[in-house]
């Protein structure tokens, strides 16, 4: 079973760490996956509906949230086999230092959402 | 580790994990129908495919968290759920899945800037 296991850049080196922490470590991961699907989900729904913005303003403020969501499943998992891999070997856990990603990407969207808010009503 | 003793774990890390699993299933299974559906004006069944197959995938995982009653209890040692998941493979395809539902709104958005 333990040789079969998949990914190898994971479990091929170390030892078998308390299960508690690589149970914690998988709700971790599925934490960031429903944060990709919040983000994914704003982005649809922005796409979708009409705010009062202006059709560029909405598709960019659409392709900003789904670009971050897509951020977000890519740093899921790479965030999970790090942290796995480290506690296997005993090593500290690695930083968060890409979810920094998910928080540029939101600050944008929120730009975006706040200009065109902004123009609209100046104009 | 010696004798078979009964399961005990103050922290119900196990039944929290299975539950999280089977929220985040249901969620892809919403988020990617929501986004096929939202997107099917833009892309049609080019963003509805891949819709649908990501929400039977996550159909599958939110059915593995109900698959035997003891699932949320089990030992961690016990081939039950954890054996599905204690590995890359699931993880990997759920992340695969959010990602596919990530570049199809992506795609429909890029559609949308192309005819502006």
């Amino acid at each position: 079973m333990t040789s079969t296991r998949w990914p190898r850049s994971v479990y091929g080196t170390g030892t078998e760490p308390d299960p508690r922490f690589s149970l914690a470590n998988e709700r971790t991961f599925l934490a960031w996956i429903r944060t990709s699907l919040a983000l994914l989900a704003v982005a649809a729904a922005v796409d979708a509906l009409p705010l009062g913005i202006g059709p560029t303003a909405q598709v960019v403020l659409a392709a900003v949230l789904a670009l971050t969501g897509l951020l977000a499943a890519v740093h899921a998992w790479r965030g999970w086999a790090r942290a796995e891999a480290a506690m296997r070997q005993d090593l500290p856990l690695p930083g968060n230092a890409a979810g920094m990603v998910v928080v540029v990407g939101v600050a944008l969207a929120g730009v975006v959402l706040l200009v065109a808010t902004l123009l609209r009503a100046a104009s | 580790m010696s004798e078979p003793t009964p399961w005990r774990d103050p922290g119900l890390q196990q039944e929290r994990t299975v539950l999280a699993w089977r929220r985040t299933g249901l969620a892809l299974v919403i988020g990617s129908l929501t986004v096929g559906r939202l997107t099917m004006d833009t892309l049609g069944a080019a963003g509805l495919v891949p819709a649908v197959i990501t929400a039977v995938l996550a159909a599958w995982v939110v059915g593995a968290t109900l698959r035997g009653g003891r699932s949320a209890i089990a030992h961690p040692d016990e081939p039950t759920f954890d054996r599905v998941l204690r590995d890359g493979r699931v993880p990997a395809v759920v992340a695969v899945a959010a990602g596919t539902v990530a570049v199809v709104e992506l795609a429909a958005a890029g559609m949308r800037i192309a005819t502006l």
